[in-house]
Protein backbone atom coordinates (compact mmCIF):
# COMPACT_ATOMS: atom_id res chain seq x y z
CA UNK A 1 0.00 0.00 0.00
CA UNK A 2 2.84 2.38 0.73
CA UNK A 3 3.93 2.25 -2.87
CA UNK A 4 0.64 3.75 -4.08
CA UNK A 5 0.19 7.42 -4.71
CA UNK A 6 -1.81 9.32 -2.12
CA UNK A 7 -5.14 10.61 -3.42
CA UNK A 8 -6.69 13.36 -1.34
CA UNK A 9 -10.30 12.20 -0.72
CA UNK A 10 -11.45 15.81 -1.03
CA UNK A 11 -10.33 15.81 -4.64
CA UNK A 12 -12.57 12.87 -5.56
CA UNK A 13 -16.07 13.55 -6.85
CA UNK A 14 -17.90 10.92 -4.84
CA UNK A 15 -21.16 11.73 -6.61
CA UNK A 16 -19.70 10.35 -9.83
CA UNK A 17 -20.70 6.70 -9.76
CA UNK A 18 -18.32 5.83 -12.54
CA UNK A 19 -15.24 7.62 -11.32
CA UNK A 20 -12.41 5.09 -11.18
CA UNK A 21 -11.10 6.85 -8.07
CA UNK A 22 -14.16 6.09 -5.96
CA UNK A 23 -13.78 2.33 -6.11
CA UNK A 24 -10.56 0.61 -5.02
CA UNK A 25 -11.20 -2.21 -7.45
CA UNK A 26 -10.98 0.21 -10.36
CA UNK A 27 -7.67 1.72 -9.37
CA UNK A 28 -4.85 1.94 -11.86
CA UNK A 29 -2.90 -0.70 -10.01
CA UNK A 30 -5.81 -3.05 -9.35
CA UNK A 31 -7.62 -2.99 -12.68
CA UNK A 32 -5.92 -0.88 -15.30
CA UNK A 33 -8.39 -1.87 -18.00
CA UNK A 34 -11.45 -0.58 -16.15
CA UNK A 35 -9.49 2.44 -14.94
CA UNK A 36 -8.71 3.44 -18.50
CA UNK A 37 -12.18 2.59 -19.80
CA UNK A 38 -13.77 4.92 -17.25
CA UNK A 39 -11.26 7.66 -18.04
CA UNK A 40 -12.06 7.54 -21.75
CA UNK A 41 -13.10 11.01 -22.91
CA UNK A 42 -16.53 9.92 -24.12
CA UNK A 43 -17.09 8.05 -20.89
CA UNK A 44 -16.10 11.16 -18.93
CA UNK A 45 -18.60 13.22 -20.89
CA UNK A 46 -21.33 10.69 -20.11
CA UNK A 47 -20.38 10.59 -16.44
CA UNK A 48 -20.69 14.33 -16.08
CA UNK A 49 -23.38 15.18 -18.63
CA UNK A 50 -26.77 16.57 -17.78
CA UNK A 51 -29.99 15.13 -19.11
CA UNK A 52 -28.53 11.64 -19.20
CA UNK A 53 -30.18 8.70 -17.50
CA UNK A 54 -28.85 5.21 -16.82
CA UNK A 55 -30.59 2.35 -18.51
CA UNK A 56 -30.24 -1.42 -18.77
CA UNK A 57 -31.36 -3.49 -21.72
CA UNK A 58 -31.65 -7.22 -21.35
CA UNK A 59 -32.48 -9.95 -23.84
CA UNK A 60 -33.98 -12.24 -24.88
CA UNK A 61 -37.48 -11.39 -23.84
CA UNK A 62 -38.91 -13.22 -21.95
CA UNK A 63 -35.78 -13.78 -19.89
CA UNK A 64 -36.44 -17.49 -19.43
CA UNK A 65 -36.72 -18.17 -23.17
CA UNK A 66 -35.10 -21.47 -24.07
CA UNK A 67 -32.49 -21.40 -26.85
CA UNK A 68 -32.41 -24.70 -28.71
CA UNK A 69 -29.08 -26.55 -28.93
CA UNK A 70 -26.84 -25.49 -31.79
CA UNK A 71 -29.06 -22.61 -32.85
CA UNK A 72 -28.28 -18.97 -33.49
CA UNK A 73 -30.70 -16.44 -32.06
CA UNK A 74 -30.72 -12.78 -33.12
CA UNK A 75 -32.52 -10.24 -31.00
CA UNK A 76 -33.17 -6.67 -32.13
CA UNK A 77 -32.89 -4.69 -28.92
CA UNK A 78 -35.65 -2.05 -28.68
CA UNK A 79 -33.56 0.80 -27.29
CA UNK A 80 -34.33 4.48 -26.91
CA UNK A 81 -32.73 7.01 -29.28
CA UNK A 82 -29.18 8.21 -28.65
CA UNK A 83 -28.21 5.30 -26.49
CA UNK A 84 -24.63 4.93 -25.28
CA UNK A 85 -23.64 1.40 -24.28
CA UNK A 86 -20.74 1.29 -21.84
CA UNK A 87 -20.79 -2.22 -20.37
CA UNK A 88 -22.16 -5.70 -20.96
CA UNK A 89 -22.96 -8.71 -18.81
CA UNK A 90 -23.96 -12.26 -19.69
CA UNK A 91 -25.34 -15.22 -17.83
CA UNK A 92 -27.38 -18.33 -18.45
CA UNK A 93 -28.67 -21.51 -16.98
CA UNK A 94 -25.21 -22.89 -16.50
CA UNK A 95 -23.40 -23.97 -19.62
CA UNK A 96 -21.42 -21.61 -21.80
CA UNK A 97 -22.66 -19.91 -24.97
CA UNK A 98 -21.40 -17.38 -27.48
CA UNK A 99 -22.70 -13.88 -28.04
CA UNK A 100 -22.02 -10.84 -30.17
CA UNK A 101 -23.43 -7.30 -30.30
CA UNK A 102 -23.71 -5.56 -33.68
CA UNK A 103 -24.73 -2.01 -34.63
CA UNK A 104 -27.66 -2.48 -37.00
CA UNK A 105 -26.68 0.46 -39.23
CA UNK A 106 -22.90 0.60 -39.25
CA UNK A 107 -22.35 -3.11 -38.82
CA UNK A 108 -19.78 -2.43 -36.12
CA UNK A 109 -19.38 -5.30 -33.72
CA UNK A 110 -18.30 -5.16 -30.09
CA UNK A 111 -16.04 -8.16 -30.55
CA UNK A 112 -14.08 -9.48 -33.54
CA UNK A 113 -16.04 -12.72 -33.29
CA UNK A 114 -18.70 -14.04 -30.92
CA UNK A 115 -17.23 -14.35 -27.44
CA UNK A 116 -17.92 -17.01 -24.80
CA UNK A 117 -20.25 -15.75 -22.09
CA UNK A 118 -17.92 -17.34 -19.57
CA UNK A 119 -15.33 -14.71 -20.51
CA UNK A 120 -17.75 -11.93 -19.65
CA UNK A 121 -19.49 -13.31 -16.61
CA UNK A 122 -18.84 -12.31 -13.04
CA UNK A 123 -17.13 -15.50 -12.08
CA UNK A 124 -14.28 -15.24 -14.54
CA UNK A 125 -13.74 -11.67 -15.73
CA UNK A 126 -11.02 -11.18 -13.18
CA UNK A 127 -12.27 -12.53 -9.92
CA UNK A 128 -15.71 -13.29 -8.62
CA UNK A 129 -15.49 -10.30 -6.33
CA UNK A 130 -15.20 -7.81 -9.14
CA UNK A 131 -18.83 -7.53 -10.07
CA UNK A 132 -20.81 -8.67 -13.09
CA UNK A 133 -20.01 -5.95 -15.63
CA UNK A 134 -17.54 -6.03 -18.50
CA UNK A 135 -16.64 -2.43 -19.36
CA UNK A 136 -16.15 -1.42 -22.97
CA UNK A 137 -12.95 0.50 -23.60
CA UNK A 138 -15.07 3.35 -24.97
CA UNK A 139 -18.87 3.65 -25.00
CA UNK A 140 -20.65 2.83 -28.24
CA UNK A 141 -23.30 5.25 -29.47
CA UNK A 142 -26.34 3.84 -31.25
CA UNK A 143 -27.49 6.80 -33.30
CA UNK A 144 -31.08 6.65 -34.56
CA UNK A 145 -32.23 4.65 -36.42
CA UNK A 146 -29.55 2.28 -35.23
CA UNK A 147 -30.12 -0.32 -32.56
CA UNK A 148 -28.10 -3.22 -31.16
CA UNK A 149 -28.53 -6.68 -32.58
CA UNK A 150 -27.58 -9.26 -29.99
CA UNK A 151 -26.62 -12.62 -31.44
CA UNK A 152 -26.70 -15.58 -29.07
CA UNK A 153 -25.33 -18.94 -30.14
CA UNK A 154 -26.08 -21.95 -28.00
CA UNK A 155 -23.06 -24.15 -28.61
CA UNK A 156 -24.23 -26.84 -26.23
CA UNK A 157 -26.01 -30.03 -27.12
CA UNK A 158 -28.81 -29.24 -24.70
CA UNK A 159 -31.36 -26.41 -24.61
CA UNK A 160 -30.64 -23.61 -22.17
CA UNK A 161 -31.42 -20.03 -21.27
CA UNK A 162 -28.85 -17.46 -22.34
CA UNK A 163 -29.10 -13.82 -21.38
CA UNK A 164 -27.17 -10.73 -22.38
CA UNK A 165 -27.58 -7.35 -20.68
CA UNK A 166 -26.34 -4.05 -22.05
CA UNK A 167 -25.63 -1.22 -19.60
CA UNK A 168 -26.30 2.10 -21.24
CA UNK A 169 -27.00 5.78 -20.81
CA UNK A 170 -29.70 7.56 -22.78
CA UNK A 171 -30.05 11.24 -23.54
CA UNK A 172 -33.06 13.24 -22.44
CA UNK A 173 -33.91 16.91 -22.73
CA UNK A 174 -34.17 18.58 -19.35
CA UNK B 1 -18.24 13.88 5.42
CA UNK B 2 -17.37 16.48 2.83
CA UNK B 3 -18.27 20.04 3.81
CA UNK B 4 -20.26 22.11 1.30
CA UNK B 5 -19.62 19.84 -1.62
CA UNK B 6 -21.66 21.95 -3.98
CA UNK B 7 -21.07 25.53 -5.03
CA UNK B 8 -21.02 28.06 -2.22
CA UNK B 9 -21.97 30.96 -4.50
CA UNK B 10 -24.53 33.34 -3.03
CA UNK B 11 -28.15 32.33 -3.65
CA UNK B 12 -27.05 28.78 -4.34
CA UNK B 13 -28.17 26.09 -1.92
CA UNK B 14 -25.40 24.42 -0.02
CA UNK B 15 -25.27 20.78 0.89
CA UNK B 16 -23.47 18.41 3.13
CA UNK B 17 -22.82 15.03 1.65
CA UNK B 18 -22.51 11.81 3.57
CA UNK B 19 -22.30 8.16 2.58
CA UNK B 20 -25.65 6.41 2.61
CA UNK B 21 -26.99 2.92 2.05
CA UNK B 22 -30.61 1.82 1.87
CA UNK B 23 -31.18 -1.86 2.52
CA UNK B 24 -33.94 -3.68 0.71
CA UNK B 25 -34.89 -7.00 2.25
CA UNK B 26 -37.54 -9.35 0.95
CA UNK B 27 -38.38 -12.99 1.55
CA UNK B 28 -39.74 -14.52 -1.63
CA UNK B 29 -41.68 -17.71 -1.90
CA UNK B 30 -41.06 -20.06 -4.82
CA UNK B 31 -41.62 -18.28 -8.16
CA UNK B 32 -43.14 -15.29 -6.41
CA UNK B 33 -43.28 -12.03 -8.36
CA UNK B 34 -43.57 -8.67 -6.62
CA UNK B 35 -43.81 -5.24 -8.14
CA UNK B 36 -43.13 -1.62 -7.17
CA UNK B 37 -41.95 -2.20 -3.63
CA UNK B 38 -40.88 1.11 -2.18
CA UNK B 39 -37.47 1.76 -0.70
CA UNK B 40 -38.42 4.91 1.10
CA UNK B 41 -35.96 7.77 1.11
CA UNK B 42 -35.41 9.70 4.33
CA UNK B 43 -37.18 13.03 4.53
CA UNK B 44 -34.12 14.99 5.54
CA UNK B 45 -31.96 14.37 2.50
CA UNK B 46 -31.87 13.53 -1.17
CA UNK B 47 -30.28 10.24 -2.14
CA UNK B 48 -27.91 9.91 -5.02
CA UNK B 49 -27.77 6.26 -6.09
CA UNK B 50 -24.34 5.20 -7.29
CA UNK B 51 -24.21 1.44 -6.81
CA UNK B 52 -26.02 -1.79 -6.10
CA UNK B 53 -24.85 -4.90 -4.36
CA UNK B 54 -26.55 -7.69 -2.51
CA UNK B 55 -26.92 -11.31 -1.64
CA UNK B 56 -29.63 -13.94 -1.79
CA UNK B 57 -30.23 -17.59 -1.10
CA UNK B 58 -31.32 -18.24 -4.69
CA UNK B 59 -31.66 -16.76 -8.15
CA UNK B 60 -34.06 -13.99 -9.00
CA UNK B 61 -34.65 -11.26 -11.54
CA UNK B 62 -34.64 -7.60 -10.64
CA UNK B 63 -35.62 -4.17 -11.91
CA UNK B 64 -36.23 -0.78 -10.32
CA UNK B 65 -37.63 2.65 -11.10
CA UNK B 66 -35.62 5.78 -11.69
CA UNK B 67 -36.64 9.13 -10.16
CA UNK B 68 -38.21 10.04 -13.51
CA UNK B 69 -40.64 7.16 -13.06
CA UNK B 70 -39.12 5.15 -15.86
CA UNK B 71 -37.94 1.64 -15.28
CA UNK B 72 -34.18 1.14 -15.28
CA UNK B 73 -34.30 -1.86 -17.61
CA UNK B 74 -36.61 -2.99 -20.37
CA UNK B 75 -37.23 -6.22 -18.46
CA UNK B 76 -36.12 -7.72 -15.19
CA UNK B 77 -32.41 -8.49 -15.18
CA UNK B 78 -31.06 -11.71 -13.64
CA UNK B 79 -29.40 -11.03 -10.30
CA UNK B 80 -26.17 -12.52 -11.61
CA UNK B 81 -25.98 -9.75 -14.21
CA UNK B 82 -26.75 -6.71 -12.09
CA UNK B 83 -26.18 -7.34 -8.40
CA UNK B 84 -22.60 -6.49 -7.53
CA UNK B 85 -20.54 -7.41 -4.54
CA UNK B 86 -19.75 -5.46 -1.41
CA UNK B 87 -16.26 -4.99 -2.76
CA UNK B 88 -17.49 -3.89 -6.17
CA UNK B 89 -21.07 -2.67 -6.29
CA UNK B 90 -22.49 -2.44 -9.80
CA UNK B 91 -22.21 1.21 -10.82
CA UNK B 92 -25.44 2.97 -11.65
CA UNK B 93 -24.30 5.84 -13.75
CA UNK B 94 -24.91 8.62 -14.37
CA UNK B 95 -26.29 8.48 -10.83
CA UNK B 96 -29.99 9.25 -10.43
CA UNK B 97 -31.10 11.52 -7.56
CA UNK B 98 -34.10 10.41 -5.50
CA UNK B 99 -35.72 13.31 -3.72
CA UNK B 100 -36.10 13.40 0.06
CA UNK B 101 -39.26 11.67 1.22
CA UNK B 102 -39.85 9.93 -2.10
CA UNK B 103 -40.67 6.28 -2.60
CA UNK B 104 -37.15 5.71 -3.88
CA UNK B 105 -36.12 2.98 -6.29
CA UNK B 106 -39.32 0.98 -6.39
CA UNK B 107 -38.27 -2.60 -6.86
CA UNK B 108 -39.72 -5.32 -9.09
CA UNK B 109 -38.39 -8.80 -8.47
CA UNK B 110 -39.25 -12.38 -9.31
CA UNK B 111 -37.90 -15.54 -7.77
CA UNK B 112 -36.34 -17.92 -10.29
CA UNK B 113 -34.99 -20.44 -7.81
CA UNK B 114 -38.24 -22.30 -7.37
CA UNK B 115 -37.79 -22.27 -3.62
CA UNK B 116 -38.03 -19.82 -0.78
CA UNK B 117 -35.51 -17.08 -1.33
CA UNK B 118 -34.21 -14.41 1.02
CA UNK B 119 -33.10 -11.42 -1.01
CA UNK B 120 -31.00 -8.52 0.23
CA UNK B 121 -30.18 -5.61 -2.02
CA UNK B 122 -28.14 -2.67 -0.83
CA UNK B 123 -28.60 0.61 -2.65
CA UNK B 124 -25.44 2.56 -1.95
CA UNK B 125 -24.74 6.17 -2.67
CA UNK B 126 -24.62 9.59 -1.18
CA UNK B 127 -27.00 11.38 1.12
CA UNK B 128 -27.23 15.05 0.28
CA UNK B 129 -28.48 17.23 3.14
CA UNK B 130 -29.37 20.80 2.31
CA UNK B 131 -27.90 23.19 4.84
CA UNK B 132 -29.06 26.57 3.51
Amino acid sequence: MLTKDWIDPRSVDWTDALSPLRNPGWSKNNNRYVYQALQDQFMQALRQGKGIEPRGYSCPEPANQIIAPGTTYDYNMPIEPNCWCWAVAASGSGADFLFQVTDSVTGATFFSQPVPASLMSAAVNGTAGRGPLFYLSTPHLFLPPSYPVVRIINTQSTPQTCRVTLYCAVEYDQ
Amino acid sequence: MSPTASSSTANQPTYVEEPAAYLFSQALTADEALQAISVNIDRDSDFLLTGINGSSTGGYTFNFRLPSGRLYANLQIPNTDIIGTANQPTAIGPPPIYRAGSVGPQVDLTDTSGASNQVYVLFTGIRRIRTT
